[in-house]
């Protein structure tokens, strides 16, 4: 006696696969109204200033595309780590060393080299800087198989006791004790709406998309992720070099979200703080999994969770609550999205005998 | 310039600072053994240390506190059996959605509650055991403690008496090594594992609240700082027995202590912004300790995999 769950594996057709992820959203608005009023908020209010800062006003929607930008970069590389089998918990570090590598490149050349110059080695050095970061984690997983989660969350405290230890040191701001932080960065990274946050650095974000969807389903290298992360055994029957497969995923990813942190230091902040990345390198984790791991699928689902960052901001101001219901929503949409993928998946049948 | 006062404090701050730690790789440990990773040891930790704060804050009852706290933290644990063994979602994701889900909630209620200030509670005090706290130098480090480090003392022995001498232990190793043969064997391989993922979440839960009391009296956003994971992972670090899981967990709580005994000193001589690269150590003596110790560990067969009755 006793109740059983049944699996069978079905096909379903790549539009009911793409979009199932977003029935997780309405979901956790859901979730998040019923939290607000027992929390004795008016969950009308909150809505109302959600949508008004995400995407009902110019200014809002134009801020969400700002802040997508981000999520695109990272969520295309955590994408392509979990098409190879790991998951790249460290975006939140390799995005802070990718900031801190930016700052430091500007800061020191931006006295004598023309500013595309210096630009271009602060966005090129934080790509390495993150690729090198995300090494750790990649060689520890691939030679001594050590949890990449694991590694990566203690890089990411390495990371952010480095970002404390930068401001009150090395790239220090002697006009502003009181708040640590960096010396204003001269140049820009050029305005799409001029007298906006919203940067060039979105349209590098879509080609950097583009640029790998192209290497993982048309070269033979992005072939080699996939049978990796399919299966491990048969990509080793297949004299697969699973060890250098890994590590090369969790470095392309590394790279990518070192090159979001850059772009958000030369296009949004203007300057180097603590409170750079309040759990960004998460977030791209979520988004990296409404958008299935495939990175064109990546676009809408960043350019969506940008909205629903930004419109978070908007509605924390509005009702006073912490920014940290965001974070619980997006746990919320994760577990959904879990339950989701299965039961497009799979035919669960419950069995009672 | 080294008493042995200081060598007394430096023990007793670094078993305090692994107790946490040690308690909740104890739980991880047993829902390893049955087969299931849990990564969300995280997230329940917050959830635990929440709640244990709450609740001290209103009846001023710690041992209530520990009691409500281990009950949410089976429902944590039931949260991820549920999605592990019986959905069968892969193991890591489900449990990265744990931790998310813990570490938001955990902060959310506590500035709908509190708001932004700072709200300490009364701590608990150091319980000296007569006679075994005056042994020189180890005996006030070890037996000068707080009730979180005599949980641990109790914990550990049982745990692997659990583990090692008993039925349940021997059923939960083997659907942890081969649950097809458990079950042909007439073990309820679902059963084990929801159980064990159930002790892991109490004891995370635990972990949480001891870290709340014993150690800070306050409750701020992301209070844990990674010791969760760090839990996780020194369960492969101790090969996947409490106790060495436990030793593990000292390597955290010296370097803790050791670093934190020096940042008096860095201030003195005025080098206090290195001071964050100081709070880097026992981080990174973490992960060093993973890299020496990974290599020739080997887990539970099974670790990771779901279970289909099914597919033979």
């Amino acid at each position: 006696m006793g109740i059983v769950l049944k699996f069978e594996k079905r096909e379903v057709s790549s539009w009911v696969s793409a979009l199932a992820p977003y029935a997780s959203i309405p979901i956790a608005f859901l979730v998040m109204a019923i939290a607000l009023y027992l929390t004795g908020y008016d969950p009308l209010l909150g809505f109302t200033s959600f949508f008004h800062g995400a995407f009902l006003s110019q200014l809002g929607l134009v801020t969400s595309l700002a802040r997508s930008t981000a999520f695109l970069l990272m969520a295309v590389g955590i994408g392509l780590a979990l098409n190879a089998g790991v998951l790249n918990i460290g975006g939140e570090g390799q995005y802070i060393i990718g900031a801190i590598v930016a700052t430091a490149i500007v800061i020191t050349t931006q006295d004598f080299l023309p500013p595309l110059v210096s630009l271009i080695l602060a966005l090129t050095g934080s790509l390495v800087a993150g690729a090198l970061w995300a090494l750790v984690a990649g060689v520890l997983k691939a030679y001594m198989g050590v949890n990449e989660v694991i590694t990566t969350i203690m890089m990411n405290i390495l990371a952010f006791r480095l970002l404390q230890w930068v401001l009150r040191g090395p790239l220090k701001n002697p006009l502003s004790e009181a708040w640590p932080m960096s010396p204003p960065l001269k140049p820009h990274l050029l305005e799409l709406v001029p007298g906006t946050t919203f940067n060039i650095g979105f349209l590098l974000a879509l080609l950097v998309a583009i640029l790998t969807q192209f290497i993982l389903y048309k070269t033979t290298i992005g072939y080699k992720i996939r049978i990796t992360g399919a299966n491990v055994d048969a990509a080793l029957y297949g004299g697969i070099n699973v060890k250098n497969i890994v590590i090369l995923a969790f470095m392309y990813s590394g790279a990518l979200c070192g090159l979001a942190g850059a772009v958000d230091i030369l296009g949004v902040f203007h300057f180097l703080y603590e409170g750079i990345s309040i759990g960004l390198g998460y977030t791209s984790v979520v988004v990296a999994l409404v958008g299935r791991s495939v990175p064109v699928l990546i676009i809408p689902a960043s350019l969506m969770f940008g909205c629903i960052y930004n419109g978070f901001t908007h509605l924390q101001s509005a009702l006073g609550v912490s920014y940290t219901l965001s974070k619980a929503i997006e746990g919320v949409i994760y577990l959904v999205i879990l339950v989701i993928h299965l039961s497009t998946e799979y035919r669960v049948k419950v069995l009672v005998r | 310039m080294i008493s042995q006062d200081m060598v007394s404090s430096i023990i007793n701050l670094a078993i305090l600072m692994s107790t946490p730690i040690a308690i909740a790789s104890v739980g991880e440990t047993f829902a390893q053994r049955s087969g299931v990773v849990n990564l969300g040891v995280e997230g329940i930790m917050l959830i635990g240390a929440f709640l244990a704060f709450h609740f001290v804050n209103v009846t001023g009852n710690m041992a209530l506190s520990y009691l409500v706290v281990a009950f949410v933290g089976c429902l944590m644990g039931l949260l991820h059996a549920f999605l592990t063994v019986t959905l069968r979602v892969n193991q890591t994701i489900s449990g990265m959605g744990v931790y998310f889900l813990g570490f938001g909630l955990s902060d959310y209620l506590y500035k709908a509650i509190y708001g932004l200030k700072y709200v300490p509670i009364p701590k608990a005090t150091p319980t000296p055991i007569p006679g075994l706290s005056s042994i020189p130098v180890i005996g006030y480090g070890l037996f000068t403690q707080l009730p979180s480090v005599y949980i641990l003392y109790v914990l550990l022995p049982v745990s692997w008496f659990i583990l090692e001498k008993t039925k349940y232990g021997l059923y939960t190793k083997a659907v942890g090594e081969n649950p097809r043969v458990a079950d042909s064997l007439g073990v309820n391989v679902s059963l084990y594992r929801y159980i064990n993922v159930i002790i892991g979440g109490a004891l995370a839960a635990l972990a949480g609240s001891a870290l709340c009391l014993d150690i800070t009296g306050l409750f701020y956003e992301n209070l844990t700082m990674g010791m969760g994971f760090i839990a996780v992972g020194l369960v492969a670090f101790g090969k996947w027995s409490p106790i060495r899981a436990f030793v593990g967990s000292l390597v955290f709580g010296f370097t803790w202590s050791i670093s934190s005994t020096l940042q008096t000193y860095f201030q003195r001589v005025g080098l206090s912004s290195y001071i964050y690269l100081l709070l880097m150590l026992p981080y990174l003596a973490v992960v060093i300790a993973l890299v020496l110790m990974s290599r020739r560990a080997r887990g539970p067969a099974s670790l990771g995999q779901p279970y289909f009755r099914e597919w033979l």
